[in-house]
């Protein structure tokens, strides 16, 4: 419990801090353009050519936006782990935090938070309202719990796959951009139709790392794209069981970081 | 029982080196050859509660190593270390919990804002109860004088001030033992001597051990009781200040200032005479001829006017001895 307190007030240090420069309206307008322009490549295409097959625009959009929302969420509440492998480690922070009794789980996602971050959650949640809406779902209480379930394990997949990248950085601190493969490029896969991604790719954002899990999956659910409305609620112990895996990498990385020093 | 103990720690690691020559920088790429480096060999030593231990080696003789092994942060590759009846890096949290740690060189405050917020951060970080977290800041605040920087932000602090903040969020939670890497280094005189005082204070008062990798020799003069040198890893010298003088600096200096400049010519007793304009320094050895004498038969063969006797500098001390142990 006292872990929780702590997180809570390194956001409000955070906070704080954040307010402190002017710019922060500048910054939350600027991460809305950014996430606004980013499908506007799909929505052009589908608008000019109908859709394909079965997959309409809101479609392909809603399950975009899914996985947007859960980046979004894990970049604003685990902006440390994200910052990780290129700052915190590199300075010597790390260090720092080691001679603090307490988790260094809750210190290191602790240690960035940028208020602007979460445009991106807001953006994404507006974006799957419109689809819903426009794909006439009705929204009852199992659809809504689905969907917050979806998010919420989104988001846990993603904190993993910061964290992750931050164990990986305890070895090698170079030959990381690979990592982006998981974080910025996986969130573009979801905008490709399901039907038409190759097995291999779709096998493994299955199973390796639970991208349509926590999008597609959900989404069908709700819309009612399938008979299993069950695999909808598999997000959740997907995304911890994805988490919980990243921790164990977390934890060799530090106990690899205290034999061998810098 | 000894509040530390080390016993036959070693740590060793490893760095690549680039190849020489032409093209190293691609070879280097993809070779790469390894170089093992024994930071700490075989270091065994001792500390008892209170004590006030100045460290001293010159740069990577292995001085933070030994601190971030016995702050838990790094695991040694071989030895035994017991503090507090912890071993540091397998009890981490109970371990930290009760020690404080300065980095002269880095901030734990947290730049953008102002040192209250860091402080009241670190009270919920090491769980202080609000009435003894009060009484300890008003306590800290008024003897580093810092009471009124505590609105202003870390940013807009001078290195001095900074380094008060800095040592008052260390002793907030009024650890056992405190380490200390450089925390005077590049600081005003002002700041320096004050940092001085709550050092002596904190240890008087309440016993905290202090342990204090410098190299500023007037802080290991004027703290501390015993110091430990170090160099390529290992422990060269165990004792007290006074006694590593004696071994290394036997003699006593005399700067004469004389009316006019005088071409140096030997004077019975004096081991060693330098001239700079119109200043002599004489060096000689208290043993052999007293000071009194030493002083008659400069001032019978010398225009002097003024005079000042003095024990040799403990930089030219330490100088030599790091040179005499081949660092």
């Amino acid at each position: 419990m006292s872990s929780v307190r702590l997180y809570l007030k390194y956001l409000h240090l955070h906070l704080l801090t954040g307010l402190q420069y002017k710019g922060w309206p500048l910054m939350v307008l600027q991460v809305l353009i950014v996430v606004i322009t980013d499908p506007i490549g799909i929505i052009l295409l589908f608008y000019r050519f109908g859709s394909i097959g079965e997959w309409s625009v809101e479609r392909i959009l809603l399950i975009y936006a899914m996985a947007v929302t859960s980046f979004g969420l894990a970049e604003t509440f685990c902006r440390g782990f994200d910052y990780f492998p290129w700052r915190t480690i590199r300075t010597g922070d790390f260090d720092r935090l080691l001679l603090r009794p307490c988790s260094l789980f809750v210190q290191v996602a602790g240690s960035y938070f940028h208020i602007h971050r979460i445009s991106r959650v807001f953006a994404g949640l507006g974006a799957i309202i419109w689809c819903l809406w426009r794909l006439e779902v009705e929204l009852t209480m199992l659809h809504i719990c689905t969907i917050g379930l979806a998010l919420i394990g989104g988001c846990l997949v993603y904190a993993g796959v910061f964290v992750l990248t931050s164990g990986l950085a305890f070895f090698t601190i170079q030959s990381l951009d690979w990592i982006f493969i998981f974080t910025n490029a996986s969130y573009q896969v979801t905008r490709c139709p399901i039907d038409y991604m190759p097995q291999v790719l779709r096998r493994f954002f299955t199973f390796v790392m639970p991208m349509l899990v926590i999008s597609y999956m959900p989404a069908a659910a709700v819309c009612g794209w399938t008979k299993t409305y069950w695999l909808g609620l598999a997000a959740l112990p997907a995304g911890l069981l994805f988490l919980l895996f990243a921790t164990l990498i977390w934890r060799i990385g530090v106990r690899h970081y205290q034999s061998t020093g810098s | 029982m000894a509040q530390i103990e080390l016993r036959h720690i070693c740590k060793t690691f490893t760095v690549s080196l680039r190849p020489e020559g032409r093209m190293s920088m691609l070879r280097g790429a993809f070779v790469r050859r390894k170089k093992v480096i024994k930071a700490l060999d075989d270091i065994s030593f001792t500390i008892d509660t209170g004590e006030l231990v100045g460290y001293i080696g010159p740069n990577g003789a292995g001085k933070s190593t030994t601190v971030k092994i016995m702050s838990g942060i790094l695991t040694p590759d071989s030895g035994y270390c017991r503090i507090m009846n912890r071993i540091p890096w397998q009890e981490r949290v109970a371990h930290v919990a009760r020690i404080g740690v300065v980095f002269g060189q880095r901030t734990q405050l947290w730049w953008d804002l102002p040192v209250q917020d860091s402080f009241d951060l670190l009270k919920d970080i090491y769980s202080i109860p609000f009435t003894s977290y009060k009484h300890r800041l008003h306590e800290l605040a008024t003897a580093l004088d810092i009471s009124a920087l505590l609105t202003t932000p870390v940013r807009q602090l001078s290195l001095g001030q900074r380094m008060r903040c800095e040592l008052a969020a260390a002793l907030l939670h009024s650890p056992r033992i405190l380490f200390l890497d450089e925390p005077t280094i590049g600081i005003d005189a002002v700041s320096k001597l004050a940092l001085r005082e709550i050092l002596k204070r904190e240890n008087r008062e309440n016993g905290v051990t202090m342990i204090l990798t410098t190299h500023d020799m007037d802080d290991v003069e004027t703290l501390c009781s015993r110091v430990m040198v170090i160099g390529h890893g290992r422990l060269l010298y165990d004792g007290k200040l006074h006694r590593l003088k004696a071994d290394y600096a036997p003699w006593r200096s005399i700067r004469a200032i004389l009316t006019e400049p005088v071409t140096p010519f030997h004077i019975e007793g004096a081991e060693r005479i330098k001239a700079e304009g119109n200043v002599w320094t004489v060096l000689f050895n208290p043993d052999i001829i007293p000071a009194h004498i030493m002083v008659e038969r400069l001032a019978r063969a010398l225009p002097l006017r003024d005079l000042v006797i003095g024990e040799q500098n403990i930089d030219e001390i330490i100088a030599k001895m790091y040179q005499e142990m081949c660092l």
